[in-house]
């Protein structure tokens, strides 16, 4: 089974073509992150627009690179959300199209689940494992049981933690995005100059909330002489704030491993996915945190960690070969819970 | 020629089959929201009832706004989309076009368009339909100062009664005609009478910059 895959929802514009045997036949991503650069984020109707004049291209692309045809394809997915709607729409309306003119099955991906089942195709890994998501809109641990079935454990109250970082380095003045800024920068610093607090670590839960952590981030410079951080500053700050997140990511993964093994205890896996994950030193610290708790963490290659084509192709693929498809009436889901039961948490806005 | 052409620009979805000006099919639905769902369907079903496969068409033409940006995106990407699938040339005509050469008028043709904001998509056609002006953006009010002391015009759109108590305020002599909204035969005789073999995919006529602003450099 060979499926394509289209990925719109945010700020790349990515396709990707994968064979059930695993292999990644084709992987083409374009950034946007010039259109937005100047903008200090991502702004929803330059990236429609973005989205549009490309992802043509950029799906012939993946099909040349990948050396096939839309005849030798089983499958067309594409993520249906959650997302930025407008981009959503037009990789959806690319996808239909493509199905419709070669008879070929439909299948709209959660994006959210792209990003969980990445792992199932880089390392092979088994269900059931322990998720933990993180991204620039996402912060959660979730016990993935199966294709489609996801039980929440935990996520954050307020803001992700890709948001924390992105807000931190704009305060910083080290531009966007803000997660690989922050983390080069923390590279030249020390994690112990500045005693920044460790939101929610201890409690009784899974939940994060990392609003807090980024109001220290700003405070701490306004205490700073002049009100402004020098580059040692600014390094030290970084530092210091990826060592507080390293601290709660490893305490709320430590009270997820607990309940993770009491509802499976032939788990045996800790899976990390989103762009956060790309972070080096965030994946040595939860490397740590899942030996600590008789978990192995898998981390998908960085290039599969922030957002891409291949991850939809490969968690359509999985739908599909249990039979699933949806109808070319599919309406894109700005909101779509990878755990519908799942209580909602904190405040209105959420990034649950 | 056959030509599958649709519309999804504006407050309707519309999609048919022509073939050397005859309709083989055709659907066309008011709707302010939803198009992402119908549109596919109702392709499907007009390739049906028109008894042809895409291999067997010799392009798509779609509109390419001005119109509401998602519409116009739902429309530009799935026409592009067939076209690489299909291997088909796709050519776009302009929402304003395609009402303007449903209009039946003996004078200038004036087409306005509900832009859901203070201004409307405005374009004025001689009666042979050529275009008179470039597609604006623009106030009734100035739509008005533009028309004022002109000959009699002909008004057609669904943004005619947005501009008529401007324009008879202003003393614009006007009568209103059909159409409202683009429909998609009529696209699809536009794009027949200019087709070019392989011309670049149609790009989206927005006439508005997406609504943001550059922060405040520190």
């Amino acid at each position: 089974m060979i499926v394509f895959g289209i990925e719109t929802s945010c700020d790349e514009t990515a396709a990707a073509v994968v064979a059930d045997d695993r292999r990644l036949l084709a992987n083409v991503v374009l950034s946007q992150l010039d259109d937005h650069r100047p903008y200090g984020g991502v702004v929803p109707e330059i990236a429609a627009r973005s989205h549009l004049e490309a992802v043509d291209a950029v799906a012939a692309e993946a099909l040349r690179r990948a050396g096939v045809g839309f005849a030798d394809l089983d499958g067309i997915a594409v993520t249906g959300g959650p997302g930025l709607i407008g981009g959503v729409l037009v990789g959806v309306m690319t996808a239909k199209a493509f199905a419709l003119v070669h008879g070929l099955p439909f299948v709209a991906v959660n994006h959210l689940e792209g990003h969980a089942l990445t792992a199932r195709l880089t390392d092979d890994v088994a269900f059931p494992y322990l998720l933990l998501l993180v991204s620039g809109g996402h912060c959660q641990l979730l016990i993935a049981e199966g294709v489609g079935r996801f039980t929440r454990l935990g996520t954050t109250i307020d803001d992700a933690l890709g948001e924390a970082f992105d807000k931190s380095a704009k305060i910083l003045g080290l531009g966007f995005p803000g997660g690989p800024a922050v983390e080069q920068a923390a590279l030249q610093g020390d994690p112990q100059h500045f005693a920044l607090p460790r939101p929610m670590k201890g409690r009784d839960d899974c939940h994060f909330s990392f609003s807090g952590l980024k109001t220290a981030v700003r405070q701490a410079v306004e205490r700073l002489p002049g009100g402004r951080a020098t580059p040692q500053d600014a390094a030290d700050l970084c530092a210091s704030f990826q060592a507080a997140a390293g601290d709660v990511l490893a305490d709320r993964v430590a009270r997820a491993a607990a309940l993770f093994r009491a509802a499976h205890p032939e788990g045996s896996t800790l899976v990390v996915a989103g762009g956060v994950a790309a972070n080096r030193y965030l994946r040595t610290r939860l490397d740590a945190a899942a030996a600590e708790n008789g978990l192995k963490l898998v981390a998908p290659p960085i290039a599969l960690c922030t957002d891409n084509g291949a991850m939809i192709a490969w968690a359509g693929l999985e739908h599909l070969r249990l039979g699933r498809r949806d109808s070319l009436d599919f309406r894109p889901r700005p909101r779509w819970p990878l755990d519908p039961d799942a209580p909602p948490v904190g405040y209105a806005g959420a990034k649950a | 020629m056959k030509l599958l052409a649709f519309d999804t620009a504006t407050a309707s979805c519309s999609a048919a089959v022509w073939c050397d000006g005859v309709v083989l099919a055709e659907r066309c639905h008011a709707m302010e929201r939803g198009h992402s769902e119908a549109l596919v369907p109702m392709i499907a079903a007009v390739m049906d009832e028109a008894g042809l496969a895409f291999a067997e068409l010799d392009g798509i033409a779609v509109t390419v706004g001005p119109g509401a940006f998602t519409g116009v995106r739902i429309g530009l990407a799935t026409a592009r989309a067939l076209s690489l699938a299909a291997n088909l040339p796709c050519l776009g005509v302009t929402t304003l076009e395609a009402v303007a050469a449903d209009v039946q008028a003996e004078n200038d043709v004036v087409v306005v368009l509900d832009a859901k904001r203070n201004d409307v998509y405005a374009q004025t056609f001689s009666p042979a339909l050529q275009p008179l002006e470039e597609p604006a953006a623009i106030l009734p009010e100035a739509l008005a100062a533009r028309l004022a002391g002109n000959a009699a015009v002909t008004l057609a759109g669904d943004g005619c009664e947005l501009v008529t108590p401007v324009l008879e305020a202003a003393g614009v002599v006007f009568a209103v005609a059909p159409p409202r909204r683009p429909r998609a035969p009529v696209v699809a005789r536009i794009a027949a009478s200019r087709r070019q073999l392989r011309s670049p995919p149609p790009r989206p006529l927005y006439l508005r910059a997406p609504d943001v602003t550059l922060p405040k450099t520190a």
